[in-house]
């Protein structure tokens, strides 16, 4: 699990891209996905390198129909705008950074079912109170600290 | 399948291509461009190589891809690669891997290094009778089940190189 600013970052966006398409009804095209925030520029949102797609080409399975999907008549209106767009990919990358981080330092889930079949009560508390600990390290509006910082052994490891 | 004998290389239709290989046409195409799409449908990876005539009707292409993926949610998903081609007259596929050519259903952080290798001879899966009036565009697709695949992918630790490529040769049909 990479877990560095960059692939948080590109994997919200690619999840707020899917449900906006999704919730429109309609498909998207992207190329060279952007890194950070500061990328996300109007040019880019602009630009032949982000597209939205009408409905239909979502059934094209030809390869004549597959060569069409980006030229002018394929492309559908932009279903939110710019402005709409940052703010919820904004709070799709915080939910992220703290979902994931959570995730990469969670005890192993194993932990927990050895001790309900051992009915160790206190291992069950144990397992309980690292979970929080890392709760209360990672809190929802935590800011993802810098690739640097990612100091979990394999965080930034693919 | 091609298989080696004493004299040359062997096809299934009992050709034998011989002699020295040194005027087929070779090109190849690279590209770092991450791309992905929002269906399960065809998405163009900007992998293109466009063939000169070929020398003869009776030539054969070798046409190799290989592409890095990665998943852009942490969930299962699928992906297999699709060789297309154009020759002037309307455009086919060549190859089809389908969307599960290789797939996960657990959620977790997938990468995938896909490849595909075909040898068009005009009678694979649509492809085109080749002629030498006409050129050949090859380009390369990706498939995806569930919409949350990146193709071309630089997200993997450690690459060096391609992300994705298309290799295409002309093996001259004169030879066989």
């Amino acid at each position: 699990m990479i877990n560095t600013t960059e692939k948080i970052f590109q994997n919200s966006f690619a999840q707020t891209v899917t449900e906006i398409a999704k919730d429109a009804g309609i498909g998207f095209l992207y190329n060279s996905p952007p890194n950070n925030m500061s990328d996300l520029t109007e040019a880019y949102w602009d630009s032949d390198n982000f597209k939205w797609l009408k409905a239909e080409t979502l059934d094209y399975n030809t390869a004549a129909e597959a060569a069409k999907v980006g030229e002018p008549d394929t492309i559908a209106p932009a279903p939110c705008t710019y402005a709409e767009f940052k703010t919820k990919l904004e709070a799709k990358y915080t939910k992220e950074t703290y979902q994931r981080l959570r995730k990469a330092e969670y005890p192993p889930i194993e932990d927990y079912l050895d001790a309900v079949a051992k009915g160790d009560t206190a291992q069950e508390q144990a397992y309980k109170d690292a979970c929080t600990a890392v709760k209360t390290k990672y809190p929802k509006d935590y800011v993802h600290p810098g690739n640097s910082k990612l100091t979990k052994d394999f965080s930034k490891i693919a | 399948m091609a298989t080696m004998s004493g004299t040359g290389l062997t096809f299934p239709d009992s050709s034998v291509l011989s002699g020295i290989i040194g005027t087929n046409y070779i090109a190849k195409w690279a590209t770092a461009t991450q791309v992905t799409h929002g269906s399960s449908q065809d998405a163009y990876l900007n992998l293109e190589v466009v063939m000169p005539a070929p020398k003869t009707n009776n030539s054969k292409y070798l046409v190799m891809a290989e592409v890095h993926c990665d998943d852009t949610n942490s969930g299962g998903g699928g992906v297999g690669l699709s060789i297309w081609v154009d020759n002037t007259a309307s455009s086919y596929w060549v190859n089809q891997q389908g969307t599960h050519a290789d797939y996960y259903s657990g959620g977790a952080d997938h990468y995938w290094t896909i490849q595909s290798m075909i040898m068009d001879d005009g009678n694979v899966a649509q492809s085109p009778a080749i002629n030498t009036s006409q050129r050949r565009k090859y380009r390369l697709y990706g498939d995806n089940h569930n919409g949350n695949m990146y193709f071309c992918t630089t997200n993997v630790g450690g690459r060096i190189g391609w992300t994705g490529y298309l290799f295409v040769c002309e093996l001259d049909g004169g030879l066989f």
